[in-house]
């Protein structure tokens, strides 16, 4: 299945924004993103961001690959 | 008559130089169109000083002194407030948010805040219940620190009661002064400890024990609120360390924390993380404000010099500002003076920021022995420990730089007779505010390029700008939060927040009405009265809307280092910037876009700036 990842601000600087990955089966998305993530070597946890739907909606936990093709990923704290 | 929800619509207006007290409304078309807290705040600045802004002074009595909650005050888990007025930094309005009990129980007094203005002979201190306003003596509380006026005032009044107030630089009028909270809280940003002490307004004590106002749509709200806890209470790391964190992920790993003045933002986590910390410095964990599952605070206690100083964290942004950015690198220490200027009553950004200025200029040969009555040195617990007490009592070289790092390079600049530029050049900060402690050389943090160059509050790391402009990387973000008012630690995403917001107000809030019409309107008038400034500093955009000068020298140090903030990609950002949020050429928002936002009286104030500008 692809997944599509919207990176927002800085954290799509090296990327124009989007990275598009291909994954065998249905996989979680929060586990998704965040493989994505290290492989662009952004050291954030999870809880550090804000994943939604493409229409800003909250994900449910559990929420797979097969479920959501796309979603979008901002960081949460400015500041701190 | 249209129902509020969530907000009293009153505000308490108390008068120091009559003494009269009084409560003012606010209609609930106000609250629907600036939500409440900062935008609330801008609101008032601009209907009650917006034709004569540039003549006010911030630390005059007309200036009022605003204390706000929001609509989710008291119901959003977390409790914050915002305090404003005219900024003696930025001669705009800085929306200063605080951590502070004093928020539930103003809400709990039956208003949504508190206007403060004229000023007193004599210091005195406010006493708010619901039922009971009272202006009290502070003549023997005058002096204190905050360690020792929180007891002082639990003695004079009986019992422990939320307050606001002052420390020793505020009331010497120390433009980087700030509100102060419960011993180690700020409203550090905009320099309202100073806008008190002008009042001689030593303390706001808030006895609130009163129902906060109805909710529009109770069982919404409470299935909400416990879906927020959860999500928030399963932040593991942040609840864990906090902000302390920060030491380890802003230094060193992304690079953006400031070292000996911004010349370097890496540095290593051997013996200065928050691993470290916690194991070493803790006493207590978690510590929370009322309503909060994040519980982020920590309480640690070192002892320096056979003294014994207590902090919260420390937070990230006194590690770094009091620490690496000063070359101190021993905990210890860095405990030390954040605990110091707790006690002063010190934003510890701001005097981080203009106490590793002057020790560059010390090193670099502009201050000298002469000028400062000791030597400075980066990591010198001594001097530096002696220094920011000589700004706190405005003593010496103190005098100068409690001006803040701006006005103080100015100032160094016509007293050794060499052009500003050459001075302003170490100055780390934009229109006037010390920048906080995440770069953007790295560009692994998450403040962009037009960060502080374009932000309505200067160099406010809690309020950046970024693009896009409808997306959390704005300001619109920030101005929310702050106008909500929520703690951005434990925001959650804001279709959440949004449908929060209803659930408590009952209003409609979409994602493009905040990010086209609510949120554009608070920053387009914070930026007409920041650029209106006045009456002792004024920004042009050309010059001003721009990043320190430091941030254009590659980073010398760390994974990132040669990485440095390009010109030109500023300048696109900020034209694209402007342009998102229908601001002209030179970042003034259009007539067009003003009357959209329905400001029709400021289109004409709009159109003076421009012409002013233009030079025409």
């Amino acid at each position: 299945m692809k997944l599509c990842v919207e990176l927002i601000g800085n954290l799509g600087r090296s990327t124009e924004g989007e990275v598009c990955v291909e994954f065998e089966g249905c996989v979680d998305v929060a586990e998704s993103v965040s493989r994505v993530l290290r492989a662009l070597g952004v050291a954030l946890d999870l809880e550090e961001l804000l994943v939604t739907s493409e229409e800003g909606e909250p994900l449910g936990a559990g929420t797979t690959t097969c479920q959501v093709g796309r979603v979008r990923v901002a960081r949460l704290y400015r500041g701190g | 008559m249209v129902q509020l929800y969530g907000c009293w619509g009153r505000l308490l207006s108390v008068d120091l130089t009559t003494g009269k007290v009084g409560e003012e409304r606010v209609p609930p078309a106000v609250f629907r169109a600036y939500v409440g807290g900062r935008g609330l705040a801008t609101y008032l600045l601009w209907r009650e000083l917006g034709r004569k802004w540039r003549e006010v002074d911030p630390l005059g009595p007309e200036n009022p002194l605003i204390l706000l909650t929001g609509p989710l005050t008291g119901y959003y888990p977390g409790i914050k407030m915002v305090v404003s007025g005219k900024s003696p930094q930025s001669c705009g309005v800085v929306g200063s948010a605080i951590s502070s009990h004093v928020a539930y129980a103003v809400k709990a007094s039956g208003y949504d805040g508190i206007v403060v203005r004229g000023a007193s002979e004599r210091p005195v201190y406010l006493y708010v219940s619901e039922d009971h306003v009272e202006i009290g003596d502070a003549s023997k509380l005058w002096g204190l620190g905050g360690f020792e006026l929180v007891q002082a005032l639990r003695r004079e009044l009986g019992r422990d009661l939320p307050s606001l107030y002052i420390g020793p630089a505020g009331e010497r009028l120390v433009r980087t002064a700030a509100v102060m909270s419960r011993w180690v809280h700020a409203a550090g940003y905009g320099g309202y400890g100073a806008v008190m002490g002008s009042k001689r307004l030593k303390a706001v004590v808030v006895d609130g024990k009163g129902p906060l106002p109805p909710v529009a749509d109770r069982e919404e709200f409470a299935k909400l609120r416990y879906e927020v806890i959860d999500k928030v209470a399963s932040r593991h790391t942040f609840r864990r360390w906090g902000t302390t964190a920060g030491l380890w992920r802003v230094g060193y790993d992304t690079s953006s924390e400031p070292v000996r003045n911004w010349q370097e933002e890496w540095h290593s986590v051997e013996g200065f993380s928050h691993v470290v910390i916690e194991r070493r410095y803790w006493v207590k964990n978690p510590w929370a404000d009322w309503g909060c599952p994040l519980a982020c605070m920590k309480v640690s206690k070192a002892e320096v010099g056979g003294r014994v100083y207590v902090t919260d964290g420390p937070d990230y942004e006194m590690g770094a500002y009091l620490g690496s950015n000063l070359g101190v690198f021993d905990v210890d220490k860095v405990i030390a003076l954040s605990s110091l200027a707790d006690d002063l009553g010190l934003c510890g950004i701001q005097a981080g920021n203009v106490v590793g200025f002057a020790v560059e200029l010390f090193e670099r040969g502009v201050l000298a022995v002469e000028d400062v009555g000791y030597e400075l040195r980066w990591g010198d617990f001594e001097s530096l420990r002696r220094l920011v007490e000589d700004v706190a009592y405005r003593r010496g070289l103190g005098a100068v730089l409690a001006e803040g790092t701006y006005r103080a390079a100015l100032e160094i600049a016509r007293r050794k007779g060499i052009p500003p530029e050459e001075v302003l050049k170490y100055a780390v900060q934009v229109k006037g505010i010390g920048v906080g402690a995440h770069g953007i050389r790295s560009g692994k943090d998450y403040p962009q390029p037009i960060a502080y160059a374009a932000s309505v509050q200067g160099g406010d790391h809690t309020s950046v700008a970024g693009l896009p402009v409808a997306s959390e990387e704005s300001e619109v973000w920030s101005a929310f939060l702050d106008s909500a008012v929520i703690c951005m630690f434990t925001a959650v995403e804001e279709a959440t927040l949004l449908k929060f917001l209803k659930a408590v107000t009952g209003w409609g809030l979409t994602r493009e009405e905040l990010y086209s019409t609510v949120g554009p309107r608070i920053l387009s008038l914070q930026r007409i009265l920041l650029l209106l400034g006045g009456p002792d500093a004024r920004w042009d955009p050309r010059v001003h809307d721009d990043n320190p000068p430091r941030f254009y020298e590659p980073l010398p140090t760390g994974p990132y280092s040669g990485s440095r903030a390009s010109a030109d990609e500023v300048k696109a950002k900020l034209a694209e910037y402007y342009s998102q949020l229908g601001w002209d050429e030179l970042g003034v928002p259009t007539a067009d876009t003003l009357r959209k936002l329905g400001l029709y009286d400021a289109v004409e104030v709009a159109e003076q700036i421009r012409i002013e500008l233009r030079g025409e």
